[in-house]
């Protein structure tokens, strides 16, 4: 049994004009101690997914279809209560802006012991004990002092810290972090992905990952779902992704992306995501792929890949339809 | 303009930020040495707090400076354009060995007529778009407040520049919450061209747009560099993004230049001890088991309270005694023409 399943999710916003599915069809898995990046431009519905899980989604879009597992127990239809018992326990989050998520009128110390209140089962001098002892764990100088400061006093690696203790304090299982170190300086940013390793290792966490980084995505996570305008088009291991993307979206994410190996600038994407409201049936990227056909009006299936639990959402991967495996190849070459 | 006068030349450029009381001082930027050379992109990096931003709004007259020096080389054909840039010019530039513009210490009025020959693009696109503005409007802004164009020719004007950035023209009507993140951010650049400044100024122009788009931007401004001869300063603190947009690179740390070169030699061998630990940061897929002995701990020190001698040696894994007592001089080569400021590099530390 996987530790998180979610199955065929489906987001919805009501508008005038009726529901508009912002999330549709969306499935994945993860395993204990697995770790899993879900990779997209803003407006994918990356971050609704991630909220989604934690019960956290705003009054406005609800889940209209599909399944949350969090260790076999299903989440979809949980009170807020019931919820509760899960969020900030076994499963933690941690947000991308580190400074506005941590209450700036309470001191650090407070705002952790709230977590060991809920989900711990000590004391309060156990708790005070804990806190200090949390925030050494994630690396900072004098915990003891910094207990008592309060967020306006720490910098935003050292809030990022905060907060990574605070998701550890409900000891969890399955942490789901959106962004959290896009706001950092990439000095600050290399020693919190150290840190995030680190602590993966020790206490076997599985990762839920939300980045538009593959650098950093590549770093910390085994495998790559890549979301396009509220769906998974693909799902690879990291090596293969990384060495052989398969869907023209992916590849052209992988191409927009500067590094520093790379001489000439980066290839830009044209056009953008959709809004959702433009949303149509079959593949949505068509707009914007070099490569569509009449075909790509259809809803592409999910064909399967040479590894294991990676597969593409793309007619291009049809193999039985030999001119498009000809229209890849040529893609290939114009690159 | 012959090689010798470079379109903007910074020397010994300090800016201090006082308190209300002048009791506390922050030193934001201290002995400056910058050029820009025409069709040139000089790319800033440095972490948050480095001065990258103070450097940009000194550049504009926005924050003043205490002492050095900043020049400005306008080609005739464009300062002849606006009579009274021309008639500053006139008046005041150097002599005819050193033709600059002197910009520290000219006077608000001075200063209007400077700024037209400097575009600038912001952060924020949405941010620095006056929301009730038609993009039309917007773009032309730069045109109508200088009253160089109105009426017809102004829409004639903005057409031409929103086809310059890749905008369809029939999208001048639109306000800018009906654009996205990417348009914005063009309109933004078509606003800074509007006067077809010589010098652009962009202070993390695509940090917030999605890499899609970023690439996209950083092909336009590429096309503008070629086509239009524009320099640009291009501050950002994404290096992998500076080293593909720009031809030459300096590395700010605490308010200095620490290092400076071209981009494609400082980031295949940078010299600094700072600019490989920011290098090595850089998360790079493809490169999983790379040996890191750069990295650098903890975080950048305030300005307000700066270590003693080489403001990195805190965090400088060669710092040795001199380190901490004097500020290393900047050690410079010639072919390719580099520099950087640091001990080690004559002690034979680090390999030229």
């Amino acid at each position: 049994m996987p530790l998180l399943q979610v199955r065929d999710l489906c987001l919805t916003l009501p508008t005038r004009n009726g529901p508009i599915a912002v999330v549709e069809g969306l499935s994945f898995d993860i395993d204990e101690q697995d770790s899993l990046a879900l990779v997209g431009e803003s407006g994918c519905g990356k971050s609704l997914t991630a909220l989604a899980i934690m019960g956290l989604l705003p009054p406005a879009i609800s889940i209209s279809a599909g399944s949350i597992q969090f260790r076999g127990r299903e989440l979809v239809g949980c009170s807020d209560r019931q919820w509760r018992r899960f969020r900030g326990g076994a499963m933690a989050m941690v947000f991308q802006e580190p400074i506005a998520s941590l209450n700036p009128v309470l001191r650090i110390a407070t705002q952790i012991e709230e977590v060991l209140a809920l989900h711990g089962d000590g004391d309060r001098r156990w708790r005070k004990r804990q806190a200090v002892s949390l925030l050494e764990q994630v690396g900072l100088p004098d915990p003891a002092a910094l207990a008592r400061a309060y967020p306006h006093e720490l910098s935003g690696g050292m809030c990022q810290r905060v907060l990574l203790a605070m998701a550890l304090a409900g000891e969890p299982d399955l942490l789901i972090a959106d962004e959290p170190t896009t706001a950092l300086d990439v000095t600050v940013q290399a020693q919190i992905l150290d840190l995030l390793i680190e602590i993966r290792r020790q206490r076997g966490l599985a990762f839920l990952w939300i980045s538009h980084d593959l650098g950093v995505v590549s770093r910390l996570c085994d495998r790559v779902a890549v979301m396009y305008a509220g769906k998974l088009v693909e799902q690879q291991p990291v090596q293969t992704l990384f060495g052989n993307p398969r869907h023209p979206y992916t590849r052209g994410l992988m191409a927009a992306s500067p590094s520093l190996e790379q001489q000439a600038l980066p290839t830009g994407i044209p056009g953008r995501v959709p809004a959702p409201e433009d949303f149509t049936a079959g593949c949505r990227f068509r707009d914007r792929c070099s490569q569509a056909m009449e075909l790509c009006f259809e809803d592409p299936p999910a064909f399967p890949l040479e590894s294991e639990d990676a597969w593409v959402r793309c007619f291009l991967m049809d193999t039985s339809a030999t001119s498009a495996g000809e229209a890849l190849s040529n893609g290939e070459e114009a690159k | 303009m012959t090689s010798s006068s470079p379109l903007l030349q910074v020397r010994d450029l300090e800016v201090v930020y006082a308190s209300s009381s002048g009791r506390r001082q922050v030193r934001a930027l201290a002995g400056i040495d910058l050029q820009v050379q025409t069709q040139e992109c000089m790319g800033l990096v440095g972490e948050s707090g480095c001065g990258k931003s103070t450097l940009a709004k000194c550049l504009l007259g926005l924050v003043p400076a205490q002492q050095g020096s900043i020049k400005l080389s306008l080609p005739a054909e464009f300062r002849t354009r606006f009579p009274d840039l021309e008639q500053l010019w006139q008046s005041r530039s150097g002599s005819k060995t050193d033709p600059g513009l002197e910009l520290i210490g000219l006077s608000g009025k001075a200063w209007r007529a400077v700024r037209k020959a400097m575009g600038f693009v912001f952060q924020d696109p949405l941010a620095s778009l006056d929301p009730r503005m038609r993009a039309w409007q917007i773009v032309t802004e730069p045109l109508a407040m200088h009253g160089l164009a109105s009426g017809k020719a102004l829409r004639k004007k903005a057409d031409q520049l929103l086809d310059l950035v890749g905008l369809d023209t029939q999208v001048a009507l639109r306000y800018p919450r009906q654009f996205s993140g990417g348009q914005r951010q063009r309109l933004g650049i078509a606003r800074a061209l509007a006067l077809e400044p010589p010098l652009v100024i962009c202070d993390e122009a695509v940090s917030a747009l999605d890499v899609s788009v970023q690439a996209q931007i950083l092909t336009l401004l590429r096309e503008l560099q070629q086509s239009r001869g524009t320099s640009f300063v291009f501050i950002s603190h994404d290096l992998s993004v500076v080293k593909q947009i720009a031809q030459r690179t300096a590395v700010m740390y605490l308010g200095r230049i620490v290092e400076e070169g071209p981009s494609q030699d400082l980031f295949e061998d940078p010299w600094h001890p700072y600019s490989r630990a920011l290098l090595e940061a850089v998360p790079q897929p493809q490169v999983a088991g790379r040996e890191r002995q750069w990295l650098v701990a903890g975080e950048a020190p305030s300005p307000a309270n700066p270590p003693s001698g080489c403001s990195f040696h805190p965090r400088c894994p060669l710092a040795e005694d001199q380190c901490r007592r004097q500020f290393p001089p900047m050690i410079a080569a010639t072919a390719p023409s580099r520099q950087a400021a640091c001990f080690q590099l004559s002690s034979g530390e680090i390999s030229q």
